[in-house]
């Protein structure tokens, strides 16, 4: 099927690389279906693009190359709602932002609320990890600013 | 909205498929025991509109800003 998106024109989705999250994200709760489209030249970003919005995607990153000791556990109620049997059948990435003044520099990591992904199934859900002691706010490239400010101070 | 009243120990059924304990008062703050269905989310309020709030910020990225990813070099 063809899929209108805003960012990335018009795009061919098989149906079933199609993601369902029942509740959809976290303030998005009518938006069910998705799908990723890759960030060129870039495997550790992926774009969570929404099959019903065109302007909504999410930019989701692979939380455990810049976070090695990012700790998730999923609760029973979790693994249910999502069928997961066995932790291979497990994706899990985390929504980015950035900051308009620092560009990408200044990216960010939402490790409160993973994005929990079921591939074999392919049903997702974004779990809030409330009590984790996670910000909705973890800088990606914190190296890079420091570097910079050293630079920056002499 | 519904207003109720309930002691400790006292439930509350919603729609026969959840159910909310008060389980201890001490001061201004109450423990509440949620029983509901696997499918259904149960959030603290203020975590929920910040996930909510992060979530719309992301929404908002321009394609063009992840093209300077590219520009970090390790």
């Amino acid at each position: 099927m063809q899929v209108n998106t805003t960012r990335f024109g018009p795009i061919e989705v098989a149906e079933e690389s199609l993601l369902y999250f029942p509740e959809g994200m976290v303030g998005f709760p009518h938006l069910k279906k998705y799908f990723f489209v890759p960030v060129p030249n870039n495997d550790v970003f992926a774009w969570m693009q929404s099959q019903n919005d065109p302007d909504t995607a999410f930019l989701m990153v692979d939380p455990f190359i810049f976070f090695p000791d990012y700790d998730v556990e999923l609760s029973d109620s979790v693994c249910a709602s999502l069928q997961i049997k066995d932790r291979k059948e497990v994706t899990l990435l985390t929504v980015v932002t950035i900051p308009p003044q620092e560009g990408v520099r200044g990216m960010t990591t939402n490790l409160l609320a993973p994005v929990v992904i079921n591939h074999v199934k392919g049903i997702g859900k974004q779990v809030i990890l409330d009590g984790s002691g996670y910000k909705t706010k973890h800088l990606l490239f914190s190296h890079v600013l420091q570097k910079s400010r050293q630079r920056a101070c002499g | 909205m519904l207003v109720l009243a309930r002691k400790k120990g006292q439930s509350i059924v919603i729609a026969e498929r959840i159910k909310i304990t008060v389980l201890e008062i001490k001061g201004d703050q109450v423990r509440l025991g949620i029983e509901a269905p696997q499918d259904l989310s149960v959030y603290r309020e203020e975590i929920y509109e910040q996930i909510l709030k992060e979530n719309i910020i992301a929404t908002g990225i321009d394609v063009k800003a992840v093209e300077a990813l590219a520009a970090i070099g390790e």
